[in-house]
């Protein structure tokens, strides 16, 4: 059980038309960068053309039956990890989809999204554990805050940023 | 007689924030060297160990 050779796959299903794009984002994205928090699955954003369409991952669920990935729930199970395919649902998931940072795993290209996207995201989400992790992001000095508070800016997210900051930042 | 230091003695507030200071260096300096996919297994293990504890409590 390796996660590269689950991005491996995901690589494949991107080479192979799948879907348009895709990033790590969600709770395996902040592991990537800091520490293990508990997670149940992996998180992959994807770009899909007619994301509206309500067949929208019908290829996901073809291409899983095609190499006899078992689907269990929500989730595909590839190399082991369970993963969960979320089309991106607003601007600013698409985006931090666009915008992702590449990095290089045992050879394997990984597309992780940005720290200032998901903290936005997380900011956006607004859950106790999403205020959690970017308490976690900030403490880490993993955020370029001009970066941030552009791209706040850009999602009317600027009001809610400075309602949360002061219990953000220490 | 020893002195008995108390949370409110500012010489011993600067020891432990040092201390946690220092604790925390170490920590990071230990997830550097996990990799990606041990950091996932970990991250696994602690939902599962969630899972468990809410299955426990609702007994």
């Amino acid at each position: 059980m390796n996660i590269v050779e689950t991005i491996e796959i995901v690589n494949e299903m991107r080479a192979e038309k799948v879907f348009e794009n895709y990033a790590l984002g969600g709770a395996s994205a902040v592991i990537f960068y800091t520490e293990p928090i508990a997670t149940e699955d992996v998180d992959i954003f994807i770009s899909i053309k007619n994301a509206n369409d309500l067949t929208v991952l019908t290829p996901i669920y073809e291409y899983a039956a095609k190499h006899n990935f078992p689907v269990k729930a929500e989730h595909i199970v590839i190399k082991g990890f369970p993963v969960q395919f979320l089309p991106t649902f607003n601007n600013l998931t698409a985006e931090a989809a666009e915008n992702a940072a590449e990095f290089e795993l045992e050879n394997v290209i990984v597309r992780v999204m940005r720290p200032e996207y998901l903290t936005a995201i997380m900011l956006d989400t607004g859950r106790t554990k999403d205020f959690l992790r970017i308490s976690l992001f900030l403490e880490s000095d993993l955020v370029n805050m001009k970066e941030l508070e552009e791209i706040l800016s850009r999602h009317d997210l600027s009001e809610k940023w400075k309602k949360n900051k002061h219990r953000l930042i220490r | 007689m020893e002195e008995k230091q108390t949370s409110s003695d500012p010489v011993n507030e600067e020891i432990w924030r040092e201390r946690i200071a220092k604790t925390k260096r170490m920590f990071r300096s230990a997830q550097q060297t996990l990799s990606f996919n041990e950091k996932m297994k970990i991250a696994f293990a602690l939902s599962e160990r969630d899972s468990q504890i809410r299955k426990a409590k609702k007994k």
